[in-house]
């Protein structure tokens, strides 16, 4: 597939909406990359690659749909963050109990949070397909 | 908010995620296996809505009633459609990353037969079973009284007629659904069955 058929086939599915000319926008500022920029993204990150002046419902979407769709470029994960500020990387398995069920287990206390996604932020990794063929 | 950064909690809220944060773990799922519970968790919602509703669509053909449910899915921008081809026309088509293929096949309760063939079409027409596409769902819009127990009768029915399927779940009384898995006859390997009954019976409709 190469990168004008991807954003061909987001607008086909997404149809003429304020979210598919977001993704537009965000395929080729995310393709833009140099590869270390693309290892951690966040959603201040991605909000400052479109100029956005706010995390709106638009770009959210349009990351989820870059995230989950045929038409992915990006690979969530989470860091927890707990009150004393101390940063941890979820393994897949532990963000996805975040995502399901809300609960995970504190890495350093043992203690089970409840409220895991008040707790849990999003961050992105570029994973570009390898079929896709990128045109310049 | 940690360092300026939006939680996973105000992320579902910016999206106005009605489904308990299943919108937002369908789309940020590590796996495929997490991926299908989320979007169960935001066919329940669409359900729902339906058997609310159900005064409303006492009349609405299965296409009809399947449209509805895929309107749902495509609020949230889930690439869902309705009788795309695979291997036939599937009345709920779900792709996703990475080979993700979730089908739906519905049908409006009138015999077992019906159901029996509904089965048998997701089962040997529609499922791949290949790596990301070994789940799916037969969906049953019950417009009789007593769906749980129509739904008894169609479980006992189904492992009576296909030895082959094994039940690996039974939550009929409760939640109104049993699963199922059983060896795709494409691929060889498990494909997982969600029998979900909508208790659509209405009163006024006598």
């Amino acid at each position: 597939m190469k990168t004008t058929e991807l954003k061909a086939g987001v607008t086909a599915v997404l149809g003429d909406t304020e979210t598919a000319s977001t993704c537009v926008q965000l395929v080729d500022a995310l393709l833009d990359l140099s590869p270390p920029e693309g290892e951690f993204l966040t959603f201040t990150s991605i909000q400052k690659l479109l100029g956005f002046t706010s995390i709106d419902s638009s770009l959210v979407q349009a990351v989820q749909f870059l995230t989950s769709s045929q038409f992915h470029l990006l690979a969530a994960h989470g860091q927890f963050v707990d009150d004393d500020g101390d940063e941890y990387t979820l393994e897949a398995e532990e963000f996805d109990e975040v995502l399901l069920n809300g609960t995970m287990v504190h890495p350093s206390t043992g203690h089970v949070l409840k409220d895991a996604r008040d707790s849990v932020v999003p961050f992105f990794v570029l994973s570009i397909p390898e079929e896709l063929e990128l045109e310049r | 908010m940690s360092g300026g950064e939006p939680s996973i909690a105000q992320i579902a809220a910016l999206v106005n995620d009605q489904c308990d944060g299943n919108v937002v773990a369908f789309h940020f799922a590590a796996n495929h296996e997490a991926r299908t519970q989320a979007l169960e968790g935001i066919l329940e919602y669409s359900y729902d809505g339906l058997v609310q509703n159900r005064h409303l669509n006492q009349k609405h053909s299965e296409d009809a009633l399947s449209v509805q449910v895929i309107e749902y899915l495509k609020a949230f921008n889930i690439q869902a459609s309705h009788d795309t081809q695979t291997g036939g026309h599937c009345d709920i088509h779900i792709v996703g990353k990475d080979h993700f293929l979730w089908i739906g096949e519905a049908k409006i309760h009138k015999d077992y037969g019906w159901l029996e063939s509904g089965f048998i079409q997701l089962s040997t027409r529609y499922a791949t079973g290949s790596y990301g596409q070994n789940r799916g769902e037969i969906i049953i819009y019950c417009r009789n009284k007593d769906a749980a127990g129509t739904l008894e009768f169609w479980k006992e029915r189904l492992l009576e007629l296909h030895p082959e399927v094994e039940l690996t779940d039974d939550l009929i009384s409760s939640r109104l659904f049993f699963r199922s898995k059983h060896k795709c006859e494409t691929s060889g390997t498990d494909f997982y069955t969600r029998h979900r009954i909508l208790n659509l019976y209405w009163a006024g409709a006598a």
